[in-house]
C-alpha cells in the first residue's frame, strides 16, 4: 500500500453548501430565487441530518411515521450544494433545517469568543414534522425544537392555494428564531422562568434580532434590495423593505413590523407589556442605530458615485456601487449583532431585564473598544433610549453610568483558601477553540446537577476546577449577593471566553454563573405528608450572580440579582464590611423579590385556568404558548 | 326632614356552589325585595336546587300581605352560567309577580354587537362540548382525566340553560306570574345605569359589564390558533373524528418518501430512533391542555359579562360583583367614581366563589377598606377545584378585618342568622 500514501487522498472541503429557500416557499417561488447557505464541513456527518450539535428527526407521531432520512454526504448532493429544496420533498426540509440551524450556531460562535456547545455535550433535536398546527418551538424539556405544518385558510389563503400544506420548518426566518431560543437557553439557562416581564421579552427579542440580521449576511439578497431601492440609497429604504419582509410568510413578527422603522418615541415601549410587543422595541432599536450608522457608511460611496453632489444619477445604480454597499450593509449587520452577542456573559443569571441588556452591552464593548471610536455603542445606546429603553435608576447615559458596579468588596478569583487555580480553565477554552486539535475537553463544565461538580473528560490535561469554583463561591456567597445560611449555591455555568478587542487580540475573560434557589421564600404550601409541595409545583425564586474577572483572577464586575437574607443573625460574627455589604444585597433582595410577587401575581391575574388550579400561572408561560398565542406561528 | 329609617338585609341561600341572594329593603311598612341569581353548579350541590326554589318562593310568600301574590322588585341574572340562574327553570316561578328583570346586556338579541358575542361563546361552549366527548380517554393518565373532566364541567356550565334564560326574559311560553319589563344592563346611555328603586334614598350603580371594545374583547370567546382550528374542523365535517385526536388519514409526502414500520431498523439510524425514544412525542398529540385552557377562557369569558352593581340605601352599599373576573373589574377600579362606589362598603359579594382571580388584590389591599366590612362566600366543596375558594384571599380579607360568612360553614357572629338546616345565612344592616 506503499503507493497509496504517495498519492493523498483530496483534501476535504471546510465548508459546506446547501440551499435554502429565500426566505419560504412563497417567496422563492415569486422571486425564483434560493439561499447558498454556507456551513461548516462536518465529516462524520450522518444521515438525518445527524452531526455534532445537530439532530435532525424527522418523525411524524400523527401519522406513527418516518419520513427517509437525507445523507447530506452522498455524492449526489455533494455535487450540486445540496438538494434542490422541494415541499414535496422531506429530505429537503430536513436538509433546509439542519442548515440554517447550523449557519446560526456559527454565527453565535464568530462572536461569542468559545467553541458553542449543547449542555453536557448533548444534541439539539430538531423535529421537521411534529404536529399539525400553525406553531413551532423551542422545548426545553425535550430539548428539542418542533415544526408544525398546517392547512392554509381555505377563505383566505394568502399567496397560497386554499388549504394547500404549509410546513413552518421550510421558513429559514422560523428557524432561525426557534434555533436561537435553544441557544439563549443554553446561554442562560433561567431566562425561561419568568420572573419579569422582560425575561421571556428578552428571549424573543434576541431571537427576533438573530432571525432578522441574519436576512443581512446574504450579500445576493442585499444586492438585489439594493439594486431595487435605486435613488433612495440615502435613506436606507432597501434595508428596511428586507427587514420588513421579516416574518411577513409566517404570520408572526406583527408586532415586529409595526415598530420597525416607526417613529422613535418611547411610547410603545411603555406601553408594552406583552413579551412580543416589549422585544419589538429592542429589535427596532438596534434596527435605528444600524440603519443611522449604515447611512453615514455609504456617505462616501455615495459621494464618489456622484461626483460628490450627493445626488446620484438617474436609472439604475452601477452593479460595483450595488456590491459595495451590500457589503458595507453586511459587515455593520455584523456589528451590531456581534455587539449584542457579546454581551451575553455580562447578563445577569436570572431575571434579566431591557435595562440590564443595554448595562451588559455597554460593559462588555468598553472593555473592548474603550475609545469608541466609531460612535457604535453611543448611537445604539441613544436609539435604546429614544425607545425608552434604558436601566431604571441610570443618572446618565455616559459610559460610567451605565457599566455594570465593580464589586462592593475587592475580590479575587485567586485569593482566600479556595483560591482557584484557572489555567486549566483558560487551557479548555484554548483547546476547545482549536478545531485541528487532537486534545479534546469533551468533558462539559456545565452541568445539570446542582452540585455543580466537574464531569470527567478523556484525555484533559488536568482537571478543571469546578469544585474548586463551587468552594469559592459558596466561601464568597455574602460578597457575591448570594446566601451563606440559604441552601445550595449552584455553580450553574464557568468558562474563558476569548472576545475580540478593537486591536484585533483576543481579551480572555473568566466568566462565572452561580445561581440559589430559595425555597424559603417560594410557596409554602404543604402536601399530605407535611412537607412543602414538590419543587416542580412551584414557581422558583432564585438568586443568581455573573462573575465577570480577569484571567489573574481579579473579580472586575458582578451582575447580582440578590435575594432577602434568610437569617441576619448569621451576619453577627462578620467583619464589618463584609455585614455591610451583605445588607446593602439583603436591602436591594427585598426590592426585587417585592417586585417578583407582584409580577407573578399580575401573570396569575391574567391566566383564566388560576381559577381551577393549584399550579402557578408562571410554570405554563412557555414558548409553546407564547408561540401560539400570535396570530401565526 | 327626618329620613326615613331604614335597613336592609341580605340572605344567602346556601346552594352548594352557586349563588343566590335575596335582598330585603324596608323603610317603616315599605319593604322592596331584588333576587340576585338562582343557580347551583352540576358538580357543586349542598342540596337539590328545587328545595332553595321552593324555599324562596315561600320566603316571600310569607312576605307578602295576605291575599297578594309573593312578589320580587327585581331578579338580577348576573350572567348566564348554570350556577347563576338555573333556578329559574322550574315552574315555581309562575306564582312569583316580579317588578324587572335585569340582565346582561349580552343576552340582548336586538343589539348586533351582543348579538354576536353571545353567538360565538355560545358555539364555542357547544364544539368544546362536543370535541370533549369526543376526545378518547386515557384511564391511566390522571392529568389527562382530570383535564378533561375540568373542561368539560366548564363547557357545560356555560350551555343548558336556556330554559332559565326563556323565563327571565318572558320567552317560549316561560314566564314569572307576569310577564317583567326586561333591563339589558349595562345601558347604552350611562345616566340610565343609575337606577331608582321605588324606595327614597335607595338606588343601584350599574357599574358593568363594560361596553368599552377594549373590554370587551375580555368577553371574547377563546382565540388560540389550535383551537380555532379544531373548532373549524369540527365545524367542516361535523360527523366525523377528524377534529379529535384521530389520526389524519392524508399522507403529508409521496409513500416513497416515508419508511414503513418493517423498514424502520434498515432505514433509520440507530442513534436517531433511540433519541425518538426520549422525546416522548406522541404526548403532543394530547389536547386535554387545550381543551381546558380554552374551557378556562371560555368560563372567564362568561363570568366577564356579570352585572356588576351597587345598591345604595341611604349611604349604605352592598357590592355586587356576580363572578367579574380580572379585566371586567379593571374598568371598575380605574374609574375614579365607580372606585369610589365599590370603597368601604358594608357588604360584598365575593366573586366567582372566592376562586383566584375573581376579586382583585388591589380591591382587598387599597379599596375595600378596614371596616369591618361584611363578605359572603356562595360555596359549596367541589373536590377536585382544591384551590377555590383561594386561601390567600381570605388571609388578605383578614388582614383587613372583613367578616367572611360562608354559606358552607356559617361561623358564630351576633349579626349573622343561620336558617334551619343551615338552609341561609342573613345579615341585616341598618341605614346609615
Amino acid at each position: 500500500m506503499a503507493a497509496k500514501r504517495d498519492r493523498p487522498e483530496p483534501v476535504l472541503p471546510a465548508r459546506r453548501l446547501l440551499r435554502a429557500y429565500a426566505f419560504d416557499p412563497m417567496s422563492t417561488r415569486l422571486s425564483g430565487r434560493f439561499l447558498t447557505i454556507d456551513i461548516p464541513f462536518e465529516i462524520d456527518l450522518r444521515p438525518g441530518p445527524s452531526g455534532r450539535l445537530l439532530q435532525v428527526i424527522d418523525y411524524d407521531v400523527s401519522r406513527d411515521l418516518w419520513y427517509l432520512p437525507v445523507d447530506l454526504n452522498s455524492a449526489a448532493i455533494l455535487a450540486q450544494r445540496g438538494m434542490q429544496p422541494a415541499e414535496s420533498d422531506p429530505r429537503t426540509h430536513q436538509q433546509i433545517v439542519y442548515a440554517v440551524a447550523m449557519s446560526v450556531i456559527e454565527r453565535f460562535e464568530r462572536f461569542g469568543g468559545f467553541r458553542f456547545r449543547w449542555r453536557g455535550d448533548d444534541k439539539l433535536r430538531i423535529v421537521p414534522h411534529a404536529f399539525e398546527g400553525r406553531n413551532a418551538y423551542f422545548d426545553k424539556h425535550r430539548r428539542a425544537v418542533l415544526f408544525g405544518y398546517f392547512r392554509a385558510d381555505s377563505s383566505d389563503p394568502g399567496a397560497n392555494l386554499p388549504g394547500q400544506m404549509m410546513f413552518t420548518c421550510l421558513s429559514v426566518d422560523v428557524i432561525a428564531h426557534e434555533v436561537t431560543h435553544a441557544m439563549v437557553h443554553r446561554m442562560r439557562k433561567y431566562f425561561s422562568e419568568p420572573t419579569h416581564p422582560d425575561v421571556l421579552a428578552w428571549h424573543e427579542a434576541f431571537a427576533d434580532l438573530v432571525a432578522l440580521f441574519n436576512h443581512f449576511g446574504f450579500p445576493e439578497v442585499v444586492s438585489d434590495a439594493v439594486a431595487k431601492s435605486e435613488g433612495t440609497l440615502e435613506q436606507g429604504a432597501a434595508l428596511l423593505d428586507l427587514a420588513t419582509e421579516f416574518g411577513v410568510s409566517t404570520g408572526r413578527g406583527a408586532a415586529l413590523r409595526s415598530a420597525i422603522g416607526s417613529p422613535r418615541t418611547p411610547v410603545a415601549f411603555l406601553k408594552a407589556v406583552e413579551p412580543h410587543d416589549r422585544a419589538a422595541c429592542f429589535v427596532a432599536a438596534v434596527f435605528d442605530a444600524f440603519i443611522d450608522t449604515y447611512k453615514s457608511q455609504i456617505a462616501d460611496l455615495r459621494r464618489i458615485a456622484s461626483a460628490g453632489t450627493g445626488v446620484l444619477p438617474p436609472g439604475a445604480l452601477p452593479t460595483d456601487l450595488v456590491n459595495r454597499v451590500s457589503a458595507a450593509a453586511a459587515v455593520n449587520a455584523d456589528r451590531f449583532l456581534g455587539m449584542v452577542v457579546r454581551a451575553f456573559e455580562y447578563l445577569p443569571v436570572v431575571d434579566v431585564t431591557f435595562g440590564d441588556v443595554v448595562r451588559a452591552i455597554v460593559t462588555a464593548d468598553r472593555e473592548l473598544y474603550p475609545d469608541d471610536v466609531a460612535h457604535l455603542r453611543a448611537i445604539l445606546v441613544e436609539a435604546f433610549r429614544r425607545r425608552g429603553i434604558y436601566p431604571s435608576g441610570a443618572t446618565s447615559l455616559a459610559d460610567e453610568a451605565l457599566v455594570w458596579s465593580k464589586p462592593p468588596l475587592d475580590l479575587n478569583l485567586g485569593g482566600g483558601i479556595n483560591a482557584i487555580d484557572l489555567a486549566p480553565l483558560i487551557l479548555e477554552a484554548t483547546l476547545d477553540l482549536d478545531t485541528g486539535s487532537t486534545v479534546s475537553f469533551s468533558g462539559e463544565n456545565d452541568t445539570d446537577a446542582p452540585s455543580g461538580e466537574a464531569v470527567p473528560g478523556p484525555a484533559v490535561p488536568a482537571q478543571a476546577p469546578h469544585a474548586r469554583i463551587q468552594d469559592w463561591g459558596v466561601e464568597h456567597a455574602y460578597e457575591l449577593g448570594l446566601d451563606k445560611a440559604a441552601g445550595k449555591i449552584e455553580q450553574v455555568s464557568a468558562r474563558v471566553v476569548y472576545l475580540l478587542a478593537s486591536d484585533g487580540q483576543p481579551r480572555p475573560i473568566v466568566a462565572i454563573q452561580f445561581a440559589q434557589r430559595r425555597d424559603d421564600l417560594e410557596d409554602q404550601r404543604t402536601d399530605e405528608t407535611g412537607r412543602q409541595i414538590p419543587r416542580s409545583q412551584r414557581a422558583a425564586v432564585r438568586a443568581g450572580t455573573t462573575v465577570i474577572a480577569r484571567v489573574d483572577g481579579q473579580v472586575e464586575f458582578l451582575v447580582a440579582k440578590p435575594l432577602p437574607l434568610s437569617d441576619r443573625t448569621e451576619l453577627e460574627h462578620l467583619p464589618r464590611d463584609l455585614k455591610e455589604c451583605a445588607l446593602e444585597f439583603d436591602k436591594a433582595g427585598t426590592e426585587r423579590l417585592g417586585r417578583m410577587h407582584d409580577w407573578m401575581g399580575d401573570v396569575e391575574d391574567q391566566d383564566a385556568l388560576s381559577a381551577w388550579t393549584v399550579e402557578p400561572a408562571t410554570l405554563r408561560l412557555s414558548f409553546a404558548r407564547l408561540h401560539a398565542g400570535q396570530d401565526g406561528v | 326632614m327626618i329620613m326615613p329609617a331604614s335597613s336592609v338585609t341580605v340572605r344567602m341561600y346556601n346552594v352548594g356552589f352557586g349563588d343566590a341572594f335575596l335582598i330585603t329593603v324596608k323603610q317603616h311598612d315599605r319593604a322592596w325585595r331584588m333576587l340576585v341569581d338562582c343557580g347551583v353548579h352540576s358538580q357543586g350541590k349542598a342540596r337539590p336546587l328545587l328545595d332553595v326554589v321552593r324555599a324562596i318562593v315561600s320566603d316571600l310568600t310569607e312576605a307578602a300581605e295576605p291575599g297578594t301574590p309573593p312578589t320580587l322588585d327585581v331578579v338580577v341574572a348576573t350572567h348566564h352560567h348554570a350556577d347563576h340562574i338555573t333556578g329559574f327553570a322550574y315552574d315555581d316561578w309562575d306564582k312569583v309577580r316580579v317588578g324587572e328583570v335585569w340582565v346582561s346586556f349580552v343576552e340582548d338579541d336586538s343589539d348586533e354587537d351582543a348579538k354576536a358575542l353571545k353567538n360565538g361563546l355560545v358555539r364555542a361552549a357547544k364544539n368544546l362540548n362536543t370535541l370533549i366527548g369526543r376526545a378518547p380517554a386515557a384511564p391511566n393518565d390522571e392529568t389527562r382525566t382530570l383535564a378533561l373532566a375540568l373542561a368539560g364541567t366548564l363547557a357545560l356550565n356555560s350551555l343548558g340553560n336556556e330554559d332559565a334564560m326563556d323565563r327571565l326574559l318572558g320567552r317560549n311560553g316561560k314566564h314569572f306570574l307576569n310577564v317583567p319589563k326586561v333591563r339589558y344592563l349595562t345601558d347604552k346611555y350611562a345616566l340610565l345605569n343609575h337606577i331608582r328603586t321605588s324606595l327614597p334614598d335607595v338606588n343601584v350603580h350599574v357599574l358593568g359589564p363594560s361596553r368599552d371594545p377594549a373590554q370587551l374583547k375580555r368577553m371574547n370567546p377563546p382565540t388560540s390558533a389550535r383551537w380555532l382550528a379544531m373548532q373549524q374542523a369540527l365545524e367542516t365535517a361535523p360527523g366525523s373524528d377528524s377534529a379529535g385526536s384521530q389520526p389524519p388519514v392524508v399522507p403529508l409526502f409521496d409513500e416513497s418518501s416515508s419508511v414503513t414500520p418493517d423498514q424502520v431498523s434498515h432505514e433509520i439510524g440507530i442513534e436517531l430512533v433511540s433519541t425518538l425514544d426520549t422525546l416522548d412525542l406522541p404526548a403532543l398529540l394530547d389536547d386535554a391542555s387545550e381543551f381546558l385552557a380554552a374551557a378556562s377562557i371560555l368560563e372567564r369569558s362568561v363570568n366577564n359579562t356579570s352585572i356588576f352593581f351597587v345598591l345604595d340605601v341611604d349611604g349604605t352599599r352592598l357590592v355586587f360583583v356576580g363572578d367579574s373576573q380580572q379585566g371586567a373589574w379593571d374598568h371598575v377600579l380605574q374609574d375614579p367614581a365607580a372606585r369610589a362606589l365599590v370603597s368601604d362598603p358594608a357588604f360584598y359579594k365575593i366573586g366567582h366563589h372566592g376562586s383566584h382571580n375573581a376579586t382583585p388584590r388591589d380591591y382587598v389591599t387599597n379599596v375595600i377598606g378596614n371596616h369591618e366590612t361584611y363578605a359572603m362566600l356562595p360555596y359549596g366543596k367541589v373536590e377536585q377545584w382544591g384551590d377555590i375558594p383561594k386561601a390567600a384571599l381570605l388571609a388578605a380579607f383578614a388582614k383587613m378585618n372583613t367578616h367572611i360568612i360562608r354559606a358552607d360553614a356559617p361561623v358564630a357572629d351576633a349579626r349573622v342568622h343561620v336558617g334551619p338546616g343551615n338552609l341561609w345565612s342573613e345579615i341585616t344592616f341598618p341605614a346609615n
